[in-house]
């Protein structure tokens, strides 16, 4: 009940971030969120950079997104899609897109691949 | 925006579809007192798969979701509804026998709370099931905000987690309701499921008022039903077992109306049901093949257009979900355990009912031994016998089927077991209490 009270007043996007699905990592939901909102119009898909990629993260990520397509980042970004990349690290020689809270959307530069 | 104004609007929503519904069914159920209950819960679900055929039909067609085409669709079926309604039969409500005023207000009490709890539990957060999000809910978001089917967004060689093979029942009722809520709402959309439950609730004890089984036993059986978290609970808000468990007890009662001949409307009921469970899980194929093959061995004049009334429909949303998820096939069980592996079959089969007997009926074992109680405390009844078998063949495959697994029989009886079983409660609680009668 004391939930319910305290998150109903908030808009959407806090009352996931209080809960269930984002506890695993809640810093990660507020990542995604924000690179969501911030995404490119006409992202074509979006690869996740993460230190510790998991079937939780990937699944959080795939249904925030959606419909903009999500996979783990497997050492290629494909035309049209840009990285997410969660956490201070960035690719070297990629492109900064915006930086958002917790980490950045990047493009690989042309050689950089 | 805060949760109260969207959810008021979805709460408006649902009852006007609800009684646009009901007048829908009166092509399922015959007018009059006795089918009362029913009628609301029948109501309800036609109404809702109204809404969910809006949005597979905007989709296929390429135009916008919404209110227009609803209400259109609504318009359409309610005229063809009335045009095929069914004539009273003349019946009027089961006798009423004297009632114990506190024992009513215990139970009515107790059936209120089940059904405020759940609100609570479904309603303290966003939908955050992992398989909603991995599975339902990300269809459901991509068809109302793609406006395209999931096979053609979210490529199978990448999105194989989300089980492209599963029927889009659940994922289309969302977007349809999206689409009358005007925005993507995924808490607001939660209160879709306690009015799951309450729908299952009525059928429970309307069909039982109906098929004569007298006061207190259809109300207990409800009340006792609200009260089972395992079923109504946070976590299976999202995901497709409370409304599956809504389908089953739909299609087990007409499936036992149909056999008995209780009604012109049992045969439509029951193809529509078999329908509606098999375009919300795979179980639905399992439960429709389970009735059409009891159908057929039963000694009744009418076991041919019961059987085909469980399977036809079933089957016909079979070919649609090919159609639709463009040939995806189910990635977690492998069939070379029918055939070239099969001599790995007996060990498998150990192992699934180990695990399923150790992590699944040993720590229930005492509501197991209170189900037994109350079986041995009845007498055999046709009427509900029938729905303790349809509920037994699918626990029984529940437990055996995980030996296909492809991650192994454990994963999958951990995974699914307890879920999957736990959506038979309405089955087993309308066939226990069938069985009390004086």
């Amino acid at each position: 009940m004391r939930s319910v009270a305290a998150f109903a007043p908030r808009e959407l996007a806090v009352r996931r971030l209080g809960g269930s699905s984002a506890a695993f990592d809640r810093g990660y939901f507020h990542f995604l969120e924000s690179a969501r909102r911030r995404l490119p119009t006409g992202t074509a898909g979006v690869a996740l950079i993460l230190k510790r990629p998991s079937q939780d993260a990937l699944h959080l990520a795939a249904y925030t997104m959606a419909p903009v397509p999500v996979v783990v980042f497997r050492g290629a970004v494909a035309p049209g899609w840009i990285a997410a990349v969660y956490g201070s690290e960035r690719p070297p020689g990629w492109k900064l897109l915006v930086e958002v809270p917790g980490g950045a959307l990047m493009v690989p530069n042309a050689s950089s691949g | 925006m805060s949760l109260l104004l969207p959810l008021g609007a979805f709460a408006a929503i649902l009852a006007a579809v609800t009684f646009g519904g009901a007048v829908v069914a009166a092509a399922l159920l015959p007018p009059g007192s006795t089918f009362k209950p029913e009628r609301w819960s029948w109501g309800f679900v036609v109404g809702m798969s109204l809404v969910a055929a809006q949005a597979a039909a905007t989709v296929a067609l390429g135009v916008t979701p919404g209110w227009i085409p609803t209400v259109g669709l609504f318009a359409m079926a309610a005229a063809l509804g009335l045009r095929a309604r069914l004539r009273e039969i003349g019946s009027d409500a089961a006798p009423q026998s004297r009632r114990a005023a506190v024992l009513s207000v215990l139970l009515v009490a107790l059936l209120a709370s089940g059904v405020l709890f759940y609100l609570l539990r479904a309603l303290t957060e966003p939908m955050w099931s992992n398989d909603f999000l991995a599975i339902w809910g990300l269809k459901g978001k991509t068809l109302f905000l793609a406006k395209r089917f999931p096979a053609g967004v979210l490529a199978p060689s990448l999105y194989a987690f989300s089980h492209p093979e599963y029927p889009l029942g659940l994922p289309l009722i969302y977007a349809g309701a999206a689409s009358l809520l005007n925005r993507w709402d995924d808490h607001a959309l939660a209160l879709l499921f306690p009015f799951f439950q309450v729908a299952t609730l009525a059928v429970l004890f309307g069909w039982l008022r109906r098929r004569g089984i007298s006061w207190p036993v259809p109300l207990a059986a409800a009340a006792l039903l609200s009260q089972l978290e395992p079923l109504y609970s946070g976590f299976l808000t999202g995901m497709a077992e409370v409304p599956l468990s809504c389908l089953f007890l739909l299609f087990g009662t007409a499936y036992s109306d149909c056999l008995d001949e209780t009604d012109t409307g049992a045969r439509r009921r029951l193809a529509v049901a078999s329908f509606l469970s098999a375009a919300l899980k795979n179980e639905g194929l399992l439960l429709a093949a389970a009735g059409a093959v009891g159908a057929m061995a039963a000694r009744r004049s009418v076991r041919w257009r019961v059987a085909a009334a469980c399977a036809l429909p079933a089957l016909a949303v079979f070919g649609l979900t090919r159609v639709v998820s463009r040939g995806a096939t189910p990635r977690d069980f492998d069939l070379a355990f029918l055939g070239s592996r099969i001599g790995e079959l007996p060990a498998r089969l150990a192992e699934s009912l180990r695990v399923g007997f150790a992590e699944g009926f040993r720590p229930a074992w005492p509501i197991l031994a209170c189900l037994a109680l109350l079986f041995a405390a009845g007498r055999r009844t046709p009427f509900a016998d029938r729905l303790l078998g349809l509920a037994a063949v699918c626990l029984v495959v529940y437990v055996s089927i995980p030996a296909l697994a492809v991650l192994g029989p454990t994963w999958l009886v951990r995974t699914t077991l307890p879920r999957t079983a736990v959506a038979l409660a309405p089955l087993v609680a309308a066939g226990l209490a069938g069985r009390l009668r004086d």
